[in-house]
């Protein structure tokens, strides 16, 4: 605390005030006091603040008590809030096997409330899947026209099917028209180096 | 029978700390906590009564800062410093209390101030009234300053760490809470 105080040679009245509280209380180092009453001893000004702080700090002493039965009531009023805390619910913590069964339980409910709903909506699905397959059957038609025409190989399926695996058969179909040069090239990375 | 210790200040218990108590209570024994507000309720209460001034107010600081106390103990990490955690608690209440709106001062304070027999008495008690409302004057930093050196016995280092300012904060500001104390006095002496 007072390591700063010793490294302030000479010491300055600012300094000397911000330390005179700790030298009244005694709470300054030996080497500390040493220099604070070798100031006090040269500046009249730092003497005459020490002394009115010394005033001031008795006044305030003076002012320690509690008035009577404040203190008896404080701690009444303290045991009463304690009391009404204590019988507040509070909120219990659960053990992790209740908790594993409590969300198993919620899942559970959940999956019967969802079901019916689900089939329901799936068969909603699969009536509208019929309906957009018949939309596409001309589209089917033409392309398998074409392919007759043409002799190239597209996959003989339903428009149903087309729908579900046309990523699939796109790529096959891709794939088989690359030319083989290309291919060769794709497949073998260079082994040179 | 409890040993105790001789100080410049007075007596000290040699016995359990604070934080013996605090780890008591850390580790379930709730008595800890009344060991607590035994050890620091007449102190907690003088720092709330000159806070806040009306005795109500500070009854209540009183009431809320143990109650948070309470909820938050077992989770204090370092039980050592048990004591400026609660001024901590303490401060930050009172500034948002006196933020609020203020009442009227409630009749028992004005009793407390009342009518002393002796003609000593009445001077200490005008005297103290002064000394009060000077306080009261005081900047929101430098009363806490003041309060917690001159009324709790604090160090520098403890009231920098209780109000988030440095030591030497603390030093300057307890200076120039005593200087205007001081010359609040001087004036309110010679109207």
């Amino acid at each position: 605390m007072n390591q700063r105080l010793d490294d302030l040679e000479p010491m300055t009245c600012s300094m000397m005030a911000l330390y005179l509280s700790d030298y009244r209380r005694g709470e300054t180092l030996r080497s500390a006091t040493t220099a604070i009453e070798a100031h006090l001893s040269k500046c009249a000004r730092c003497a005459r603040e020490l002394k009115e702080l010394e005033e001031v700090e008795a006044w305030i002493g003076r002012d320690r008590d509690i008035p009577s039965g404040e203190l008896a009531q404080a701690r009444l009023q303290l045991q009463r809030a304690m009391a009404r805390d204590d019988s507040a619910p509070t909120p219990r913590t659960m053990a992790p096997w209740r908790s594993i069964l409590l969300h198993a339980a919620g899942f559970l409910v959940l999956v019967a409330v969802l079901a019916p709903i689900l089939s329901r909506f799936s068969t909603a699905v699969r009536s509208e899947n019929t309906q957009t397959a018949s939309l596409f059957q001309p589209w089917m038609d033409e392309v398998r026209s074409v392919r007759e025409q043409l002799s190239l190989w597209i996959p003989e399926t339903s428009a149903r099917q087309w729908l579900k695996e046309a990523p699939r058969e796109a790529t096959r179909w891709m794939w088989r028209l690359t030319p083989k040069p290309l291919m060769e090239m794709q497949e073998t990375p260079s082994s040179s180096g | 029978m409890t040993l105790r210790l001789m100080t410049r200040h007075g007596t000290l218990p040699v016995g359990p700390t604070d934080g013996d108590e605090v780890r008591a209570f850390q580790s379930g024994d709730r008595t800890a906590f009344d060991r607590l507000v035994d050890r620091h309720q007449k102190s907690l209460l003088r720092l709330s009564l000159r806070l806040l001034g009306a005795s109500e107010d500070a009854r209540d600081l009183f009431q809320d800062v143990f109650l948070q106390v309470f909820r938050n103990l077992k989770d204090l990490e370092h039980p050592d410093a048990f004591r400026s955690w609660m001024y901590q608690i303490a401060i930050r209440m009172a500034r948002k209390r006196r933020m609020r709106p203020r009442p009227v001062p409630a009749a028992e304070t004005l009793e407390l101030l009342q009518a002393p027999t002796a003609m000593d008495a009445i001077e200490r008690r005008e005297d103290l009234d002064r000394l009060r409302t000077c306080l009261e004057r005081l900047p929101g930093r430098q009363k806490e300053v003041v309060l917690l050196r001159n009324y709790e016995d604090l160090s520098f280092a403890e009231i920098g760490r209780i109000l988030g300012i440095s030591e030497e904060a603390a030093r300057a500001n307890h200076y120039q809470g005593l200087r205007r104390l001081r010359g609040e006095f001087h004036m309110e002496e010679s109207p």
